[in-house]
């Protein structure tokens, strides 16, 4: 887990983040076991309580689940659940490239942007 | 849990805090921050029991601190300066400390000295200013105390002992739910560490942060509206602070980024983007606020680090 606590996103947004990353590429299964608060926080100098924030939100968003006395895993459904934002977001891409094609802008045109928009919104989400 | 109602400590004619109201969660890190001479070393002090105080209160799980031995047994303050006798070595302040503190943990105690290197009989006034802090850390975090108070007490040590240090004092905070009360210069610092943080500026509290909370977090947003009117923004979300440069807005909002970026998308904007705020911006514009203007050209005016 690669935090980088000198970054302006908050250190408990980047565990949730990576956590989301490491379930959608697969490197995390279904039923797979979550690392404790106690490992994590050893391993990456981190508070405790704020990772039990990042923890919390995990599970109430349903990508993990707690055993009771047996640690945290990862929800059957886990994937669906973090995926679910893209098809939103897929339509309101859909609705704004078609305003675009009506105001008669070219493909070429719009590609770029999306390069562009792309390529800005990983910086900010790496710096 | 500790409360602290309308504390207010004068030394002569010198306030040296005025009216402080805040509350600390058991086993949540709560960082204090302020330039020299805010006043953070005498509100530990009085936390600790160590001053009196003049006016209001300082409750400990509910009981008055001052003069209480019973209470005084749950918490151990560690000053930025602290005082050793001529000859004592670290072995004989351990023995103090451990016949003063019933849970003290010898065996915690004698792992720490090892992993720290340190020589348990050299006198400690033999030791330099750093290998001196470490002892003391060490004795404190060997007496497990419920609360522990550190006034300054990381400032000071390299970055690998420091590391170490929090690391242990995690480790309480999760086993033990130990309340760990720190003060620094370093605001860099406390953002990492802490769970929340008060800014103390001449006595007062200036403002209260909860971090790593995402419904209580100040976010900037700079949005640009279709119609150029940004009226309804008001109404919409929290906006502490409000600029406008042509047709872009540039905003600070408070509550949780998510949420706001929903909401300011229904207004369909030409431009929307958040970057949250750090610690630092927080406190310079909560301090300009309080009317303590800040000198463009000397930003560290406050006398805060940010490292």
């Amino acid at each position: 887990m690669l935090i980088n606590k000198n970054s302006s996103e908050p250190v408990y947004k980047q565990v949730i983040t990576q956590y989301k990353k490491q379930i959608v590429t697969g490197v995390l299964k279904p039923h797979d076991k979550l690392d404790s608060v106690r490992k994590l926080s050893y391993d990456i100098g981190i508070n405790p309580n704020t990772l039990q924030k990042s923890f919390t939100q995990l599970e109430l968003s349903g990508i993990c689940y707690t055993v009771p006395g047996k640690g945290r895993f990862v929800s059957e459904d886990a994937v669906s659940i973090i995926t679910s934002n893209i098809s939103q977001h897929l339509k309101i891409l859909d609705k704004a490239i078609e305003e675009l094609a009506m105001c008669n802008l070219d493909i070429e045109e719009i590609i770029i942007k999306v390069r562009e928009s792309y390529n800005d919104a990983v910086n900010r989400i790496n710096s | 849990m500790i409360k602290i109602k309308n504390a207010t400590k004068t030394f002569g004619h010198f306030k040296a805090i005025k009216n402080v109201t805040c509350s600390i969660n058991k086993g949540s890190i709560f960082g204090i921050v302020g330039s020299n001479g805010a006043g953070k070393s005498t509100l530990l002090r009085l936390i600790s029991g160590v001053y009196h105080l003049d006016k209001g209160e300082v409750l400990l799980d509910n009981e008055f601190i001052y003069d209480n031995p019973k209470i005084k047994k749950n918490i151990i303050f560690l000053s930025d300066t602290p005082f050793v006798e001529l000859g004592t070595t670290a072995k004989k302040l351990m023995k103090e400390y451990a016949f003063h503190y019933d849970n003290f943990d010898k065996k915690e105690y004698k792992e720490l000295i090892e992993i720290f290197k340190l020589d348990k009989n050299m006198p400690l006034s033999s030791f330099s200013k750093g290998m001196l802090r470490q002892a003391m850390i060490i004795i404190a975090l060997s007496c497990n105390t419920k609360y522990i108070v550190l006034d300054e007490a990381l400032d000071g040590l390299d970055a690998m002992i420091r590391g170490l240090v929090k690391k242990k004092i995690y480790n309480k905070v999760l086993d033990n739910n130990t309340t760990v009360i720190i003060s620094s210069h370093s605001l860099r610092e406390l953002e990492d560490f802490c769970d929340s943080v008060i800014l103390i500026h001449k006595g007062e509290l200036v403002f209260q942060q909860q971090l790593n909370d995402m419904d209580s977090s100040f976010i900037k947003v700079q949005v640009a509206l279709q119609d150029a009117t940004t009226d309804c923004l008001f109404e919409a979300v929290d906006v502490v602070k409000y600029m406008k440069s042509g047709s872009v807005s540039s905003l600070i909002v408070k509550g949780n980024e998510q949420e706001i970026i929903k909401t300011i998308q229904k207004f369909n904007p030409i431009l929307l983007e958040t970057v949250p705020l750090s610690l630092e911006e927080i406190f310079t514009y909560e301090l300009q606020q309080y009317g303590y203007a800040l000198d463009k050209d000397n930003e560290s005016a406050l006398n805060l680090e940010v490292k």
